[in-house]
C-alpha cells in the first residue's frame, strides 16, 4: 500500500487513474492544477506522483522539476501524458520524471508497471537514480 | 642652307670640269699654231734670205751699197716679219744694216751680231728682243772674163762675196697668238660665266622647288595639307610636287579616316561607358529587385515555416487533445470489461467491447495520421539496421498466430534464402508487413491460406503477401493506396480499418526506397508485393521492377 498523488486536470482521467490505483489497494489523492499538486506535495508522504504534463498554470514539467529539486529520489514522479510527438518523451525525462505512461493507457500495462514501481521500491529507486539526477 | 650649298658645290665642280678643257684645249691649239707660225716664219725667212743672197751679188761685187743693196733690203723689209737685214763683206765687216724702226741700238746690235757661223739659222736675243736669224754667204765664181766668155769652167774658183744675215721677228706671230690667246681666254671666261649662270639658273629651278617642297613638308608636319607650291618647270620636280600633293592628300585622308575612326572609337567607348553605367544601374535595379524578391522569399519562407510550425503544433495539439478523452474511453471500457467496479451483463460486455474497439480504432487513426504527416513533411526518422529474414518471419508467425487462429486461417511463410538478411528500418518494414497481413486476415474468409514469401534478387528483396480473399475489383486497384479508400462502401462497415493503412504502407515503402505493388482477382485473392532495395540509398522505381518481374516470368 502506497500513497499516490494524481495531478490531472481532466476529471474523467483523474477518476480512471484513481479507480485503477484504488483497485490495487493504493491510497490516492488528486489535484487538478500544478499549484494544488505542489501544495499537497509540501504536505509530504507521497510514494509516487503521477503527473499530467499539460496543466493550467504550473505545468507538469515545472512541477516535476520542483519536486525533484526539493525531494530528490524521495518521491517517484511519473508522467501520464497524451504527448506523443517526436521529442516529447525526451522532454519529459529531462524535466526529472522517473518514467512515463502514454495516454491512452492500457490498464493491463498500467497495473503491471505500477506494481513494479511501487512493489519493488528498493530496486526501482536505484534503477531510476540516473534519470532522477538528469 | 645645306641644300643650296650642296647644289652650288655640285655646280662649281661641274663648271670646273667644263672649264679645264675649255682652257686646256685653246692652249693646245695656240701652242700648235705657234709652232706652225714659227715654221712658216723660218721658211719665209729662209726664202727671203735666199732671194737676198741671189740678188745681192751685184751689190756686193760692185760695192754699190745704196744702189743695189739698200733697195734690196727695203724690199725685204716690206715683209712685216723682217726686222732687219745685214749685208757684210767677205771679211765680215758690215756693209749695210737696215732695221725696222729707228732704233740705232737695234741696228748696232744686228751689225755686231756675228752668231755662230756653223749655224746658218737660229735664235738671237738682241737687247732683250727675240729674233730669228738666217745667215748665209753670198758666193760667186771668180775667173777672168775671157774664161768666162769662153766657158772654161774648169778654171773658175768660187769666192765668198759676203754674207747676208736676215733677222725676222716673231713679234707679229706672237701678237697674233697673243690676240688669239686673249680671245680664247675671253671666250673661255665668257663660257664659264654663262655656264655658271646657266647652272645657277638651272640649280635654282631645281633647288627652289625642292626648298619649297621642304617647306611644304614642314607645313605638312604642322598640319597644313595644301601648302602653296608653284608649278615647277622640271618634269621630275613637277612629278615630285604632284606626288607630294597626292601623298599629302592621302595623308590628310588617312588622318581624316583615323580621326573618324578615333571618333567612332570614342563614340563606341562612350556608348560602352553609357551601357556600362546603364548595366550597373540595371544590375543595381536587378539586385534591388532580387533583394526584394529574396526578402519576399524569406518572408514567404518564414510564413511557410510558420505555417509548418503551426501545422505541427496543430497536429501535436490534436493528438494530445484526442488522446486525453480516448484515455478515459479506452481506460474505462477496459476497466468495466475487467469488472473492476462490478459485474456487467453479457450485453453490456458487448457494448463495452464495441466502445473499446472504437476507441482503439480512433487511436490507430490518430497514430496513422501523425505518421502520415511526418512522412509527408519528410520528418519521419529512419533507423537502418540489419534484420535476419528468418527472425522476421518467426516474429510475424508469433504475432499473427492468435489473430489467424480466430478465423482458422493458415499463415504460410517461405524464404528463398533462410540466411538472408535485410538492411532497412525494421520498424517500418514490420509495420508494412503487419498492415498487409492484417488486411489479408481481414479480407480473407475463414480457413483460407495466407502466404508470406520472401525472395532474393540481385539488388532487391521481395516480400509477397498473398491471400485467397475477396480480392479488389480491377477498376479500384489504382486507388487502393489512396487515403480513406476502402473497396466497396458497404465493406467498410463490416471490415475494420482506418482507411490509412495501405496509404501509410505505400509511404513507408517509398521512404525505404522500395516499390509496393498490388495484383488482385475478384473473389480469388490479392497479392501485395513489396520490393526493397538492398542498398537503401539506391531507390527502386516501378518501371525497373516491372521489367525485372517480366524478365523473371519470362525466364521461369
Amino acid at each position: 500500500m502506497a500513497k499516490v498523488l494524481v495531478v490531472e486536470d481532466n476529471l474523467a482521467n483523474q477518476r480512471l487513474v484513481r479507480l485503477l490505483l484504488e483497485s490495487m489497494q493504493h491510497e490516492v489523492e488528486c489535484a487538478f492544477t500544478g499549484e494544488e499538486g505542489w501544495a499537497r506535495i509540501q504536505g509530504g508522504g507521497y510514494d509516487l506522483v503521477l503527473l499530467d504534463m499539460h496543466l493550467p498554470g504550473l505545468d507538469g514539467f515545472q512541477l516535476a522539476r520542483r519536486i525533484k529539486a526539493i525531494h530528490g529520489q524521495g518521491v517517484k514522479v511519473y508522467a501520464v501524458t497524451a504527448l506523443a510527438m517526436e521529442g516529447d518523451q525526451q522532454k519529459v525525462m529531462e524535466s526529472g520524471c522517473d518514467g512515463y505512461f502514454s495516454k491512452p493507457i492500457s490498464i493491463r500495462d498500467f497495473r503491471t508497471r505500477i506494481s513494479e514501481i511501487l512493489g519493488g521500491g528498493e530496486q526501482l529507486t536505484t534503477s531510476t537514480k540516473g534519470a532522477g539526477d538528469g | 642652307m645645306i641644300h643650296r650649298g650642296y647644289f652650288s658645290n655640285m655646280l662649281g665642280r661641274l663648271v670646273l670640269l667644263a672649264g679645264i678643257p675649255s682652257i686646256v684645249l685653246p692652249a693646245l691649239f695656240i701652242l700648235d699654231e705657234y709652232r706652225t707660225g714659227e715654221r712658216h716664219l723660218k721658211e719665209s725667212a729662209r726664202q727671203i734670205q735666199t732671194n737676198l743672197v741671189q740678188n745681192s751679188k751685184e751689190g756686193l761685187l760692185t760695192g754699190q751699197v745704196d744702189h743695189y743693196l739698200l733697195p734690196l733690203a727695203n724690199s725685204a723689209l716690206l715683209n712685216p716679219e723682217v726686222a732687219g737685214v745685214v749685208f757684210s763683206d767677205a771679211d765680215g765687216r758690215p756693209l749695210l744694216c737696215v732695221a725696222r724702226g729707228r732704233d740705232q741700238a737695234v741696228k748696232k746690235a744686228m751689225e755686231s751680231f756675228t752668231g755662230d757661223k756653223s749655224q746658218p739659222e737660229g735664235r738671237a736675243s738682241l737687247l732683250g728682243e727675240r729674233y730669228f736669224f738666217v745667215t748665209g754667204p753670198v758666193k760667186a765664181w771668180k775667173m777672168p772674163r775671157a774664161e768666162q766668155l769662153f766657158g772654161l769652167e774648169s778654171k773658175r774658183t768660187e769666192t765668198t762675196l759676203g754674207t747676208v744675215t736676215l733677222f725676222v721677228t716673231p713679234e707679229m706671230l706672237m701678237a697674233t697668238l697673243r690676240a688669239r690667246l686673249y680671245q680664247s681666254l675671253f671666250l673661255v671666261c665668257l663660257f664659264l660665266l654663262l655656264a655658271s649662270v646657266a647652272a645657277l639658273l638651272i640649280a635654282r629651278r631645281v633647288t627652289s622647288p625642292v626648298e619649297e617642297l621642304i617647306e611644304a613638308f614642314r607645313q605638312l608636319e604642322g598640319g597644313n595639307f595644301t601648302p602653296s607650291l608653284s608649278e615647277p618647270r622640271e618634269a621630275e620636280i613637277l612629278l615630285l610636287v604632284h606626288q607630294f600633293r597626292q601623298t599629302a592628300m592621302r595623308i590628310r585622308d588617312l588622318i581624316k579616316e583615323k580621326d573618324s575612326y578615333s571618333a567612332q572609337v570614342l563614340a563606341t567607348a562612350q556608348e560602352l561607358e553609357d551601357l556600362n553605367d546603364n548595366l550597373e544601374q540595371k544590375i543595381a535595379e536587378r539586385t534591388q529587385s532580387l533583394q526584394n524578391a529574396n526578402e519576399m522569399l524569406e518572408l514567404s519562407n518564414r510564413k511557410i515555416q510558420e505555417a509548418d510550425r503551426l501545422k505541427s503544433e496543430f497536429l501535436a495539439n490534436m493528438s494530445h487533445e484526442l488522446r486525453t478523452p480516448l484515455n478515459a474511453v479506452i481506460g474505462f471500457s477496459e476497466l468495466l470489461l475487467e469488472k473492476v467496479p462490478g459485474p456487467v451483463t453479457p450485453d453490456q460486455e458487448q457494448c463495452l467491447q464495441d466502445i473499446l474497439n472504437a476507441g482503439k480504432h480512433l487511436l490507430a487513426l490518430i497514430n496513422e495520421i501523425l505518421d502520415l504527416s511526418k512522412v509527408e513533411a519528410g520528418k519521419m526518422p529512419l533507423s537502418f539496421t540489419t534484420l535476419g529474414v528468418d527472425a522476421l518471419l518467426d516474429d510475424m508467425q508469433n504475432l499473427f498466430k492468435p489473430l489467424f487462429a480466430k478465423k482458422k486461417q493458415q499463415l504460410l511463410t517461405t524464404s528463398q534464402d533462410p540466411r538472408a538478411s535485410v538492411y532497412t528500418d525494421q520498424h517500418k518494414l514490420r509495420q508494412i508487413l503487419i498492415n498487409l497481413l492484417s488486411n489479408a486476415n481481414k479480407f480473407s474468409p475463414e480457413r483460407s491460406r495466407i502466404w508470406l514469401d520472401v525472395g532474393d534478387r540481385s539488388d532487391h528483396h521481395i516480400f509477397r503477401v498473398r491471400d485467397e480473399g475477396i480480392g479488389i475489383p480491377a477498376d479500384q486497384l489504382g486507388t487502393v493506396f489512396e487515403a480513406f479508400r476502402q473497396v466497396d462502401g458497404t465493406m467498410s462497415r463490416t471490415q475494420e480499418g482506418t482507411g490509412l493503412g495501405l496509404t501509410l504502407c505505400k509511404k513507408f515503402t517509398e521512404i525505404l526506397g522500395g516499390v509496393l505493388a498490388v495484383q488482385s482477382a475478384l473473389d480469388k485473392g490479392t497479392t501485395f508485393t513489396l520490393y526493397l532495395p538492398k542498398d537503401p540509398s539506391k531507390a527502386l522505381d516501378e518501371t525497373y521492377i516491372e521489367e525485372a518481374e517480366n524478365g523473371e516470368s519470362a525466364c521461369s
